[in-house]
């Protein structure tokens, strides 16, 4: 059969396969597209795909649904749209644990090389080390000071191992070369409660949760993660102001597609997803939801995932993490 | 006090104005019948109405979501008493006498003292929430690592003897309970233990699983085989036959008093949320019964004292949730992301800045309970007729929404497979004589044992003495040494007094 195949048949049925692509992706979406959120419902990237889902569908007049797939730290659905049929339903929305888990994992289900096509950077939140008023410190300086005064004598909680805010605790480790003890909690929020009760005097969290206890004073914040201060703590330095050059990790949001999803549906998404976030309305709204909006389109995300990869794999390392 | 209840009534204002009374209405509603089905999950639900409620107010988005949390609380023990399937898991422990109860025709009373339970404990949860929330911090962080720790092995040490029958037997398959819980990414170094390469166990397996599996299967697979049908048959409907009487009310509401406490002393620890209150208000009942031989063959006690202390731990859950912003469960988790979606931030100044968010809640909980008993009562028969539903038809469909249900918690078919597989065990169990409930427990509490062991060591760097170094840690280590030496001294008096006839072999 195959070789009674003429070139001209050949043409025709690519000819054929481009036109019902093209005419795919002008009717998309024809139904339902799943935005898989490769945690359980209540986080950040599901507040983020939640949002996002909303403004997709009225502004394609389609309907874009959530749906969690929880487990293995964010593995296990970012597996489930790695081994999606690449025709534009299926979509993802994960965030850093997508470029931190292959370097923390022996195995991860997906290959962030090759599995997927980037959308947009949607939004970021950066971390923050806070301490308990009562310990009496103010600053980084004062942390690195007493950690240096008396070594072994803190403990820092975090969110859980592996988590960015974690490894900004370790990073800051291995620059000063002080030593804390990481006491790791099944979620920030219980992370933070640590801190709030003084089980552990400081930890790095995730600052959106953090948040309202630090304007409220039951948090004193020591330093942001982020590239620039946070809008609602302008009296908060950045890591890098406070002597750390290069010290910037943060939490990303991510919107990506598996590869090989016809490029007009990605074009398409591109678009609407920008212009989505360039609506000053909704920016504010992502901000109050504690994600500053980053909208950097697919070339951008790319080199973002580029660069973090190796960054957290090189962390990672340094800090003496077993592979899990 | 003064300051709560002119709160309170600001919060009537906002509960009571039209469009928030009905969007109230309709989050109870929905509630009660996600409780009642087997095959929906309150978190599915909440997830797939939250779309919804981004063009309400932010009010009333959250008195509806909310709403079906605590309504489904309402149905959750319908199909724990009346079928055996747990399929919420704070219900899960209420089978073992709702159940009993209902196969000697007293599912009705079952039912009708869950509903008393219901409005106590709610009501002790709404109020506590009133009068505590502001100083909620000053007694949540009290316990810290080592008081969770060492409450956590009373828990289990009151309940290892949960089951009826052999202690050996019960405590075995409290160990068994833990060893499953093992199961999953340990949370202090971040490895996966006994997942055997399945990436569906990094998280260990699903609680509505594992109930679902031992209670629900199980007893299909013992019934199917046996030839008289129990349960079905001998149930009198007629009106008297449903209420409880004076004497079940006599006996069911010290324990229901009892569930209250326990339950909101639970919910005001983070992390410990309804599942864990009903399963230490069902050993402590126990515990102190004197006529604990009565517990697992339709013990009033046994439903009246968990169902209490799920609704007021329900109710109480809310508190660490919107004045420290910290939820207790998956579920407060997906609250908080709502309010946030909704721009609104919990947290200590949440209720200085929000007046209308939570007095408008404490409110409608008042609203929302209300309709929830005036809807359900009438409901009972209605509930107990399900039970005339041949059981050919009755078992295999509730079947079918169990596979619905477990798949929709995690959209995971492996979750599908381990509750025919727990279904199996727990047939095989039975057969054997063991008694699958304290392998829940052990499941509930055996985790946050070792979580909070290890990081209380963590934190005094090795040394032991920090468990016995902070009063109420102290005092939970007392109490579970007196357990201990207790039942020792009892176990002794027992080998030394005349042999008895072997009745429970019959049992």
């Amino acid at each position: 059969m195959i070789g009674n195949f003429t070139r001209r048949e050949a043409l025709l049925t690519a000819a054929g396969l481009i036109v019902v692509r093209s005419a795919r992706a002008a009717g998309y979406p024809e139904r339902p597209v799943k935005i898989v959120v490769p945690f359980a419902p209540g986080g950040p990237s599901d507040i983020m795909a939640r949002v996002m889902a909303g403004y997709l569908s009225s502004r394609t007049g389609g309907s874009f649904v959530v749906e969690n797939h929880g487990g293995a730290g964010g593995n296990i659905g970012a597996g489930v749209a790695a081994r999606a049929t690449p025709d534009g339903y299926t979509l993802l929305i994960h965030s850093s644990p997508l470029v931190v888990n292959p370097s923390l994992y022996k195995k991860v289900p997906y290959d962030i090389t090759k599995d997927f096509a980037p959308l947009v950077e949607l939004g970021t939140s950066p971390n923050v080390f806070v301490a308990n008023p009562a310990f009496g410190i103010k600053s980084i300086a004062d942390l690195v000071a007493r950690a240096k005064a008396d070594p072994k004598s803190i403990s820092y909680a975090s969110g859980g191992i592996g988590t960015p805010a974690h490894l900004s605790g370790e990073l800051l480790k291995l620059k000063e070369g002080i030593e804390m003890t990481h006491v790791p909690y099944a979620s920030g929020g219980l992370g933070m409660q640590a801190v709030l009760q003084n089980t552990t005097p400081v930890a790095a969290l995730s600052l959106p949760p953090a948040l309202p206890m630090i304007k409220a004073g039951q948090l004193v914040a020591l330093a942001v993660t982020g590239k620039t201060r946070w809008p609602e703590l302008p009296q908060t330095p950045t890591m890098v102001e406070a002597g750390y050059p290069g010290f910037v990790t943060d939490n990303f949001q991510v919107f990506l597609a598996p590869a090989k999803t016809p490029q007009a549906i990605v074009d398409l998404l591109v678009k609407t997803t920008l212009e989505i976030l360039h609506d000053p309305k909704i920016a504010q709204q992502l901000l109050a939801d504690g994600f500053e909006v980053i909208a950097n389109g697919p070339a951008g995300l790319q080199k973002r995932i580029d660069d973090d990869v190796p960054m957290w794999r090189d962390l990672i390392e340094k800090s003496g993490l077993e592979k899990v | 006090m003064e300051g709560s209840f002119a709160g309170l009534a600001h919060g009537f204002d906002v509960a009571l104005a039209w469009h928030n009374l009905i969007w109230c209405f309709v989050g109870v509603v929905v509630g009660n019948m996600v409780g009642v089905l087997p095959g929906m999950g309150v978190l599915s639900t909440i997830s797939i109405l939250l779309p919804l409620t981004f063009s309400m107010q932010p009010v009333a988005a959250l008195l509806m979501l909310s709403g079906i949390y605590y309504g489904a609380q309402y149905g959750g023990a319908i199909c724990s008493i009346l079928l055996n399937l747990p399929c919420h898991p704070p219900h899960a422990v209420t089978c073992l006498d709702g159940y009993p109860m209902t196969k000697q025709g007293r599912g009705g009373v079952a039912l009708g003292i869950t509903m008393l339970a219901a409005i106590i404990g709610a009501a002790f949860g709404i109020g506590q929430m009133m009068v505590l929330a502001p100083y909620i911090a000053s007694i949540a962080f009290k316990f810290g690592p080592q008081e969770i720790c060492a409450l956590m092995l009373l828990g289990l040490l009151a309940g290892s003897t949960l089951a009826k029958g052999s202690p050996i037997k019960g405590i075995s398959m409290t160990l068994f309970g833990i060893l499953l819980s093992l199961a999953g990414t340990d949370i202090n170094t971040g490895n996966e233990r006994f997942t055997f390469g399945y990436a569906e166990l990094s998280d260990g397996f699903e609680l509505v699983a594992i109930s679902l599996g031992l209670f629900g299967i199980a007893e299909f697979l013992k019934s199917v085989n046996s030839v008289s049908l129990a349960g079905v048959k001998n149930v009198r409907l007629g009106f008297r036959d449903l209420r409880p009487s004076r004497a079940d009310l006599r006996q069911g509401l010290p324990p229901i008093l009892r569930g209250t406490v326990i339950g909101s002393l639970c919910s005001l620890i983070p992390g410990t949320g309804p599942t864990i209150a009903s399963f230490i208000a069902y050993a402590m009942e126990k515990k102190i019964s004197r006529t604990p031989e009565r517990f697992g063959y339709g013990a009033i006690e046994g439903v009246a004292s968990p169902e209490a202390s799920t609704h007021s731990a329900v109710q109480g859950d809310f508190i660490p949730t919107m004045s420290l912003g910290i939820p207790g469960d998956a579920v407060m988790a997906l609250l908080l992301g709502a309010l946030m979606i909704h721009g609104i931030q919990p947290g200590p100044r949440l209720i200085i800045e929000q007046p209308d968010i939570f007095w408008g809640l404490i409110a409608s909980f008042w609203i929302g309970n209300i309709i929830l008993v005036v809807l359900n009562v009438p409901l009972i028969g209605i509930w107990v007729k399900l039970l005339m539903v041949p059981y050919r038809y009755l078992y295999p469909t509730a079947l079918f929404f169990v596979c619905i249900g477990v798949f929709a918690t995690r959209n995971e078919m492996f979750d599908v497979a381990a509750t025919l597989g727990f279904g199996a065990f727990g047939y095989l169990l039975l057969q054997l004589g063991f008694e699958p409930a304290p392998i829940l427990l052990g499941f509930v509490l055996g985790p946050r044992l070792e979580e909070n062991f290890r990081r209380a060591l963590l934190l005094s760097r090795g040394s032991m003495e920090t468990f016995i170094d902070r009063p109420i840690s102290a005092v939970f280590i007392g109490i579970s040494v007196l357990l201990l030496a207790a039942q020792v001294y009892a176990a002794v008096r027992k080998m030394r007094a005349p042999v008895k006839l072997p009745e429970e072999a019959f049992d």
